[in-house]
């Protein structure tokens, strides 16, 4: 690749994300702040990788995803996770029917565009397992036939953070599958203001679409395209052997903090999110900083922390910005 | 008896244990006909000197064989020098078997034992053997008289004798090479406690063990690295990448030295950002924005900069540390009462 090549990328970058604009526009209209969440969610949108968002309730969580779905035009279908919850209300069942004498298949709520598995953690593994293994595959087999999910797919699972009464919480391998977990925070008081003067209005904003689910395929194909040097594969491999083996990073601090580090699923979640981040910021090459803007979201659900740090409260948050901080940037 | 036992070693040394035998018969026969003079026969003779010795001393045991030259002897073995042959003889030195005469065919050869004996007594040894092998012929011949020998002990009168005190130590002058070894090991240790004591005060005291070399201002590393990579000429062969990263670590470490920014660990934009809260002046942040801008596409985007653009960010590089360092005056801490500002006069004398 030469300098032309570079420039010819770069642009034909800047008319495939011009629509970026637009949706970040149209999601700007219902969602009032929350702009880690929006780009979190274009991320997993572009790179074709699924979002586990931890928020208290009533941080716009259903609503972001609602917008998105309309935006792009795509079919939405929300599930509410809970303890009597069985895998074939998610992913469907055959019925029998008395007037045709056969069984006809009924597909589940899993056969949509975007899904929004709510408070997953309150159903048990059974189901959990049936709905990770729809993401991982991107198909379900109902009886005997196998059906494809809608391309594009995108499951946002929910977890709340306050009740762990009751709940299933998902397993490390499990966690593993979802390409980040957002953690999403509350309103800024300016944002507040707004999010009141938005309801008391009495008519409430609705999105427009402004893009097509095939638009968001050809979009992924371009992100592939998205030029990462030698150098940012260095810095991710770095960052990730930084949460196997923090001693070689003169990390030996965190070393009794860790229990297990990044996968390598990790270090390919950080590329692709990587990339989709430049994307996002219509560059067609990767830096740094798009590599730092998504490793909190990509590692935060991949670092296994010790009882030690647990009883220091260290959360892995913590010791991502720790590595952060000490790994050298190209 | 004696003299079968070293036969019996001799056969045995020489491996003839096959006819072992036979040699014990021969060697009866021999004692019966030895006295008989025969005609053809090699002549052995043996002779001790001296033949009286005093306990310990050493004695000489010589054996001659006047032979043919075709008649092979072999001289008996009394074992190893240095080795006991008998309980009360010991063998001190063999040497060579030694021509003494020669004549025509005939000739005469020795062979001489150094032994000694610590027990005093009167010994009688008998004859020596000397194996003789002549084509199809094999006998024992012995030397023609028996020999004996006395040793003699001290003859000690005790009556006479005084019971004296046990010798005390001679007191020999003491010599440097003695105690040089006390001397050393002596120094070294107290070298070792020493430093001990030394290293165990600085530490007490929190200071460095080893003088710290005064500490280079940061710009002078900046300055002599940015022209050691000029020198180089990266980009001029090809090497943009190599050329600007070399760049941006040399501007990253100025930054870390001069304004405590860990910019070694921080992105562009990071920089960025810390630069502009250090209160940079529009042109300085510029320059840094110029360089971390190309350099980011260089690295990141093989964007290939013309040599104008090369050039100029070398010098903006360059002219930035040299217009932000820190000279000598503004490192002395500022905050100083009215009254403890130096004088002019006072500021005089220490220029």
């Amino acid at each position: 690749m030469n300098e032309v090549d570079i420039k010819e990328l770069n642009e034909r970058i800047r008319q495939q994300s011009a629509f970026v604009d637009l949706l970040n526009m149209e999601m700007g209209k219902v969602i009032i702040g929350q702009r880690h969440l929006v780009d979190s969610l274009l991320i997993g949108l572009l790179s074709g990788g699924h979002i586990l968002l931890e928020g208290v309730p009533g941080l716009a969580k259903t609503l972001a995803i609602t917008t998105l779905s309309q935006a792009v035009d795509a079919h939405f279908s929300r599930i509410q996770f809970t303890p009597d919850l069985l895998p074939a209300d998610l992913i469907g069942t055959l019925i029998y029917s008395q007037k045709s004498e056969e069984f006809t298949v009924k597909k589940g709520p899993v056969f949509a565009n975007f899904v929004l598995a709510d408070e997953i953690n309150r159903s048990p593994a059974k189901v959990q397992s049936a709905l990770l293994e729809a993401m991982q595959e991107r198909q379900v087999t109902i009886g005997d036939t196998t059906y494809p999910l809608p391309r594009p797919f995108l499951v946002l699972a929910t977890q709340n953070p306050l009740e762990q009464e009751g709940t299933y919480p998902l397993p490390e391998a499990q966690v593993d599958r979802f390409m980040l977990k957002v953690c999403i925070t509350y309103p800024k008081r300016e944002e507040e203001k707004q999010i009141i003067r938005q309801n008391m209005q009495g008519t409430f904003p609705r999105a427009t679409k402004v893009i097509s689910p095939e638009d968001i395929l050809k979009a992924r194909e371009v992100v592939n395209e998205v030029y990462m040097d030698e150098k940012i594969e260095r810095y991710i491999v770095d960052i990730i052997f930084a949460t196997r083996t923090p001693e070689e990073y003169q990390l030996d601090n965190i070393r009794s903090l860790i229990s297990y580090g990044g996968s390598p699923r990790a270090s390919i979640s950080l590329a692709k999110a990587s990339k989709a981040y430049a994307f996002i910021k219509r560059r067609g090459y990767v830096i740094p900083e798009d590599v730092r803007a998504v490793a909190h979201d990509v590692l935060r659900h991949r670092i296994g922390l010790t009882y030690e740090a647990e009883a220091e409260n260290i959360s892995s948050e913590d010791l991502i910005t720790e590595i952060l901080n000490r790994v050298d940037v190209p | 008896m004696f003299l079968h036992r070293y036969l019996y070693r001799y056969m045995k040394r020489t491996r003839y244990s096959i006819v072992f035998a036979a040699l014990v018969g021969l060697m009866f026969v021999g004692r019966l006909f030895s006295q008989v003079p025969q005609s053809g026969l090699p002549e052995v003779s043996a002779r001790i000197t001296p033949d009286t010795i005093l306990i310990g001393d050493r004695f000489r045991l010589t054996i001659e064989v006047s032979k043919d030259l075709a008649q092979v002897v072999d001289f008996p073995n009394f074992g190893e020098a240095g080795a006991t042959s008998r309980d009360t003889f010991e063998v001190v030195s063999v040497s060579g078997i030694d021509t003494l005469s020669r004549s025509g065919r005939q000739h005469t050869i020795s062979l001489t034992y150094e032994m000694t004996c610590f027990e005093a007594g009167s010994y009688n040894l008998g004859r020596f053997p000397v194996l003789y092998l002549d084509k199809n012929v094999m006998d024992t011949l012995y030397s023609k008289e028996p020999l004996s020998l006395v040793v003699r002990t001290f003859e000690i009168d005790t009556t006479k004798q005084q019971i004296v005190d046990i010798k005390k130590p001679i007191h020999t002058p003491l010599q440097f090479r003695e105690i040089r070894n006390y001397l050393l090991w002596g120094l070294l240790a107290l070298a070792l406690i020493g430093l001990g004591i030394w290293l165990f005060i600085k530490m007490k005291r929190r200071e460095s063990i080893f003088a710290p070399r005064p500490e280079e201002p940061p710009h002078v590393t900046a300055i002599r690295a940015l022209e050691d990579m000029h020198e180089q000429k990266l980009w001029q062969n090809g090497k943009h990448k190599q050329y600007y990263t070399l760049l941006t670590d040399i501007i990253r470490t100025y930054l870390e030295g001069r304004y405590g920014i860990s910019a070694g660990e921080m992105t562009s934009d990071e920089i960025r950002s810390a630069l502009r809260s250090a209160g940079l002046e529009t042109l300085e942040y510029d320059r840094m924005d110029r360089l971390f801008s190309t350099a980011d596409l260089v690295k990141f985007a093989k964007f290939i900069p013309d040599a104008d653009e090369n050039e100029r960010l070398y010098s903006d590089s360059y002219y930035f540390v040299e217009d932000t360092k820190l000279l000598p005056t503004e490192q002395v801490p500022p905050a100083k009462e009215e009254s403890e500002l130096p004088t002019e006069k006072g500021e005089e004398d220490n220029r």
